[in-house]
């Protein structure tokens, strides 16, 4: 699943170098079979350019490291790009801030709508500008490889994603739902369970029960599902209650079924 | 005719000649002193709260203590100073102890959902660190409100349920988890065996107890039949660090030696507004909480909504705690 570095980079490379083709070469039939090679399959026909760059990547890298490095430029474009994942701890808090006492983690580290909330500056179509957007399906991607999308049968990446605007999702007629309303797109599948969540039976809340004595708080979908893996993850359990000091039988299986622990009906 | 003319009441023999009151032997001594020292030691352990009270351990206003339910205000405030000022003797910690009331037209209910529970156990330790059991003793019984049920999937049957599960990720395979608290039952059976009235139901639906007034028989426990009542059996023995000093009188204040606690649904919290401690940690959304005579509340959505279960229904506690499944 995972490639070797510098292999992913010099991916990335024959992205950009797609993607600068595409926008460079003026609308000649070279353009036209760059795309044509992009409609049909990335796994043997590509662009005239994007395929010199992929083989001299590719085939150079064994024998000869030097002949084929990418150029410094575009080197530091990519490690340039800012870190996304944060640490939970660093998630804005949820549930009043007075108890310091209880652990109101949310179960997910978010990436997209927190950044933007707390004056990060990525921008999802800084990259995508440059790349167009393709219906990706049954080949691993080249690019976003840490993504392994495992949402049932939901395997378009568009059916979520809109096709030019990145930094928003799509509805069902094609108009752009901004990434603060993302619980509007997972309702377009899941009507059942946002019509849960809106009355307060789906998801996890924090504050005050009594809006009138309080605010509360309401963690969005994507703050406890991933949304590309959207089963809830399981989780390490605390550790449990201790047995009775003096009581006759200790757990005999830890796993198996233990003692009978509440009153016989 | 000698025969004929004896007198049994006057004869003269070897029996009537032993001496009726015997001197003091050493044997006599010993036995009278061992009496004559157990007895004064229990004049002294029924005595030991005059002592004390000279000492200035206990003051004389809490061994006249009434009944929750009539002191005054005044009253009420003197005591919680005193037990707060207890609490900073004895754990170095000055709690906040507060006593608040019911709110008008409430009706405290909790619907936990047993498709979305996984079992992870953090609403026992949220428990553990807002009510302030004792914990930390080799020798303690667990004191926490919350037990987690691992539970056999195909069936809702206790008595193959396991709370000492430990396992590398919940859930398991097999199994899905019923965490049980304190049902706050309408019928409560525990108020209606104590003795002393010490525990007994506020107009919100909670059940509480006076901890002063409490004498510890246990009879509450017996009755409970959902497993919600837990007995101090010693002094609690909290480090000072883990001390929460949000505390109100009926709740979570640092309870006494010998006495019953249980489950108040956060009273301290709840009737601020707040949801419940278990509530706020839960990391699946699996608890729902509200006020069951709103009619917009969550809880009654999940009540008119879904498909609910009620844990040994047929025992008629009528309990305000809900399991629900939405799948």
């Amino acid at each position: 699943m995972h490639r070797p570095l510098d292999q992913i980079h010099g991916y990335g490379f024959v992205c950009l170098a797609g993607g600068v083709s595409y926008i460079i070469l003026p609308k000649t039939d070279q353009r036209a079979s760059l795309r044509a090679g992009m409609r049909l399959d990335g796994k043997t026909i590509a662009g005239a350019a994007a395929a010199v760059a992929f083989l001299s990547v590719q085939f150079a890298a064994p024998w000869a490291s030097s002949a084929a490095e990418p150029p410094a430029p575009s080197i530091a474009l990519f490690t340039n790009l800012p870190v996304v994942a944060r640490p939970p701890a660093q998630q804005p808090a949820t549930g009043l801030p007075a108890d310091t006492h209880l652990d109101k983690t949310p179960p997910r580290q978010t990436v997209g709508l927190d950044l933007v909330r707390n004056g990060w500056t990525y921008n999802c179509m800084e990259c995508h500008k440059l790349i167009p957007a393709r219906w990706h399906y049954d080949r691993p991607l080249n690019e976003h490889q840490n993504i392994r999308l495992e949402h049932g049968n939901n395997r378009f990446c568009l059916n979520c994603h809109h096709p030019s605007d990145r930094n928003a999702f799509v509805d069902y007629d094609g108009t752009a739902i901004s990434q603060s309303d993302v619980v509007l797109l997972c309702g377009k599948c899941h009507g059942t369970i946002y019509r849960d969540w809106e009355a307060g039976a789906h998801g996890r809340q924090n504050g005050y029960w009594n809006p009138l004595m309080g605010a509360r708080t309401k963690l969005r979908c994507i703050q406890c599902h991933d949304p590309h893996r959207p089963q809830f993850q399981p989780m390490k359990p605390l550790p449990p209650p201790k047995y009775p000091p003096r009581a006759a039988h200790p757990p005999a299986a830890r796993d198996g079924a233990g003692p009978v622990t509440m009153p016989h009906e | 005719m000698t025969a004929m003319n004896h007198d049994p009441q006057n004869e003269t023999g070897p029996r009537a000649l032993e001496p009726v009151y015997e001197p003091w032997t050493r044997r006599s001594f010993l036995k009278g002193a061992a009496v004559g020292l157990a007895g004064a030691a229990g004049v002294a352990a029924a005595l030991h709260p005059l002592l004390a009270l000279e000492e200035g351990e206990v003051a004389l206003a809490d061994l006249l203590q009434k009944h929750y339910r009539q002191l005054t205000p005044e009253d009420l405030r003197r005591i919680m100073d005193s037990l707060e000022a207890q609490c900073e003797r004895e754990h170095g910690v000055r709690p906040a102890i507060r006593d608040p009331r019911p709110l008008d037209g409430v009706e405290f209910g909790y619907a936990l959902n047993l498709a979305r529970c996984i079992g992870c156990r953090r609403c026992v330790e949220a428990c553990r660190q807002e009510n302030n059991p004792s914990r930390d003793d080799e020798d303690d019984i667990e004191m926490a409100y919350i037990r987690v049920l691992e539970m056999n999937q195909g069936a809702i049957n206790l008595e193959t349920s396991n709370v000492y599960y430990d396992a590398e990720t919940v859930p398991r395979e097999g199994k899905y988890y019923m965490p049980a608290q304190c049902h706050q039952c309408r019928q409560a059976p525990c108020t209606k065996v104590c003795p002393v009235r010490a525990t007994w139901q506020e107009p919100d639906g909670l059940v509480v107890i006076d901890y002063n007034w409490c004498i510890g028989c246990r009879y509450c426990m017996a009755a409970c039949p959902y497993d919600a009542r837990r007995f101090n059996y010693r002094k609690p023995a909290i480090p000072p660090d883990a001390i929460n000093p949000d505390q109100s009188y009926l709740s979570n204040r640092i309870r006494p030696k010998g006495v019953v606690d249980k489950c108040t649904f956060c009273l301290h919290r709840t009737r601020a507004g707040k949801y419940p401690a278990c509530l706020e940690v839960c990391p699946t959304g699996a608890r729902v909480f509200g006020n069951l005579r709103d009619p917009g509340s969550e809880i009654r959505y999940v009540l008119e909504h879904k498909r609910v279960y009620i844990l040994k229904e047929e025992v008629g506690t009528a309990p305000r705690f809900y399991y629900f499944f939405d799948r």
